[in-house]
């Protein structure tokens, strides 16, 4: 039976960055893949964020053949007539913590490009990369213990640890017993239709402005990502969520007219159909046993608001190896030594993610990945600036004008305040909760969030209250907690003033 | 676009092997398997799901009928190393 160090599962970012570290620290490494290279079942968005070359001093070298800087985002807002009606892009500030925060917003890559390019880092190192090989459980002892890996053709792979990079439907995961597969709630289908165009086309129509988020009362949050020759056009929701087949939400995307005219003005071909299933968990479960951790989407670390799985999977990769280096030379690879693996990735960026997991989650669930909610919000957006901009009489008479227009979403305004948007602040505020005001500790807890929204509604039908009740909400909570970040030593530290 | 059309905008390597099965005794016939599926590979027929024959041929190894029903019913692995979708845009 063949010996390892380390075998990891699975060849995706993780996988790649587990097996390029563990080589580095001299150990004998194997990676599985089940594709016939890297990347080939891999399906994603894909925008890198800056974050990746923050952390990965070898991202610098990174140079694929289809990759487009984002420079801008732009998000657009449908109404329920599926017409656009506003849209406002934004850029990278100038305030930004490093170079690369200031230059962009994402690096836009295929997976088919970059998977690769990671695995051969990992090759270089001295990894041993085994493709075209499944893996369809756990080699144990007779008491349970892992000890290694069996591949679909009953051959038996020996190792001191086992890394699980093997995404959501994770092997490893559910053959070692960590996990069953999530609950519905917690997962998210995604539909994508990649589109064919030129490069000289795309930096015409789009540049650098790559990002297009597309919010709707017709279809749940979807997007256009442009690489340099293609681009993703796609949507998802939670698994729980579909009412009618996702192929209705995506064809309804894609009549917007402004999908249409991208489209019409790259000349841009339909070139490939794509699915994939995303973790969107508000709380990573346990992510380590006896000579086994998982890591990237095997584990649940996937941003709970955006998704963003590449740099979290990275840097799992990279925490999960360093720990079963040291744990191997110790000569105690038991789960009370790797839980070392569990105190690290809570303790980095990964941690940091999840600590508004759950209201995070609650805020996608009512307004992302929700399209009712673009009933209201998509006019509201559009009638402030109308409000503000149109000739069609004088600006003061219309200005005269604006507080009542806009006094009917003053209902609706109060309810996600208090439903969405306290809890997140709240949440995020639990740390330095000596600095915050009583009323922001209340919202946090679990008695204000269940109340507020509904005394929230009950203000909302009350026609003569609302504005009064948002004046004094926004003086009860969101000044105090205005204050308190700015007295705070957190904030201090970041050099706020 | 029409269904025939996104099959042609998948590629893939054929001899998969089996990797769906469904667990009659378990199935309810939700129909859940059957709205989820982005390849519409499901059908209801009385009160049991149904897979289609050449499920292998256009399945995307997504595995939201495996994820999404609730009893578990959906028996689902990965097709054989080296076979089954290709994915070359992702």
């Amino acid at each position: 039976m063949d010996k390892y160090d380390v075998i990891v599962v699975g060849c995706g970012p993780g996988g790649a960055i587990a097996g390029k570290t563990a080589a580095e620290k001299g150990l004998k490494t194997l990676i599985l893949e089940r594709g016939r290279k890297p990347g080939e079942k891999n399906v994603s968005g894909c925008g890198l964020s800056p974050k990746c070359w923050r952390d990965f001093p070898f991202m610098k070298e990174l140079d694929l053949p289809n990759m487009r800087v984002a420079e801008m985002a732009t998000a657009h807002f449908v109404d329920k007539h599926n017409k656009e009606l506003i849209n406002m892009s934004f850029s990278p500030s100038e305030s930004a913590e490093y170079e690369e925060a200031r230059k962009f917003l994402t690096t836009n890559v295929y997976r088919s490009e970059l998977d690769p390019w990671l695995a051969s880092l990992a090759v270089e190192m001295g990894a041993e990369l085994r493709t075209s090989t499944l893996a369809t459980g756990m080699l144990k002892s007779d008491r349970g213990k892992i000890l290694g890996i069996i591949l679909e053709d009953g051959t038996k792979l020996s190792a001191d640890v086992v890394i699980g990079a093997d995404g959501i439907i994770s092997t490893t995961a559910i053959s070692a017993g960590l996990r069953n597969r999530w609950e519905a709630y917690e997962t998210g289908l995604i539909i994508q239709y990649d589109y064919k165009a030129t490069r000289e086309k795309i930096d015409e129509v789009i540049g650098s402005n790559a990002l297009h988020y597309w919010y709707s009362a017709t279809f749940p949050v979807a997007y256009t990502f442009f690489n340099a020759n293609g681009f993703h056009a796609g949507l998802g929701g939670f698994l729980e969520w579909w009412d009618k087949s996702p192929l209705y939400y995506l064809d309804t995307f894609l009549q917007v007219e402004g999908i249409q005219r991208q489209i019409r003005l790259t000349e841009a071909k339909p070139r490939e159909y794509q699915a994939h299933m995303l973790p969107f968990l508000s709380r990573p479960g346990k992510t380590y046993a006896d000579n086994l951790m998982l890591v990237g989407d095997a584990a649940g670390f996937a941003c709970p608001l955006e998704a963003e799985g590449v740099y979290y999977a990275m840097l799992s990769g990279k925490i999960a190896a360093e720990v079963g280096a040291d744990s191997i030379s110790s000569g105690d690879t038991s789960e009370l030594k790797l839980v070392d693996y569990e105190k690290r990735w809570k303790n980095s960026p990964i941690g940091d993610e999840f600590e508004a997991g759950p209201e995070i989650s609650n805020f996608l669930r009512d307004l992302a990945f929700n399209p009712k909610p673009g009933e209201w919000i998509t006019p509201f957006l559009n009638d402030v600036m109308f409000g503000i901009c149109n000739v069609a009489n004088s600006h003061v008479a219309n200005w005269r004008d604006m507080e009542s227009e806009l006094y009917k979403y003053s209902p609706y305004l109060l309810d996600v305040l208090l439903r969405d948007f306290l809890p997140i602040i709240g949440a995020i505020n639990k740390p330095h909760s000596k600095e915050i005001s009583r009323p922001l500790k209340w919202i946090g807890n679990k008695f204000g969030s269940f109340l507020l929204p509904r005394i929230a509604r009950r203000i909302g039908s009350q026609k003569d209250l609302p504005l009064d009740a948002m004046r004094f909400l926004i003086e009860q909570f969101v000044e105090p907690l205005i204050e308190a970040r700015m007295d705070s030593r957190y904030f201090k530290e970041r050099g706020g003033k | 676009m029409s269904r025939m059309h996104k099959i042609e905008l998948v590629d893939r390597i054929s001899d998969t092997g089996e990797f769906i099965k469904i667990n009659e005794e378990k199935c309810d016939g939700c129909g859940k398997c059957a709205l989820i599926c982005p390849m519409t590979l499901w059908k209801i027929r009385g009160d049991k799901a149904y897979l289609s024959d050449d499920y292998t041929d256009k399945c995307m190894e997504c595995g939201s009928c495996w994820q999404i029903c609730k009893n578990g019913a959906v028996e689902f692995s990965f097709p054989k190393g080296g076979s089954g979708i290709v994915v070359k845009q992702g």
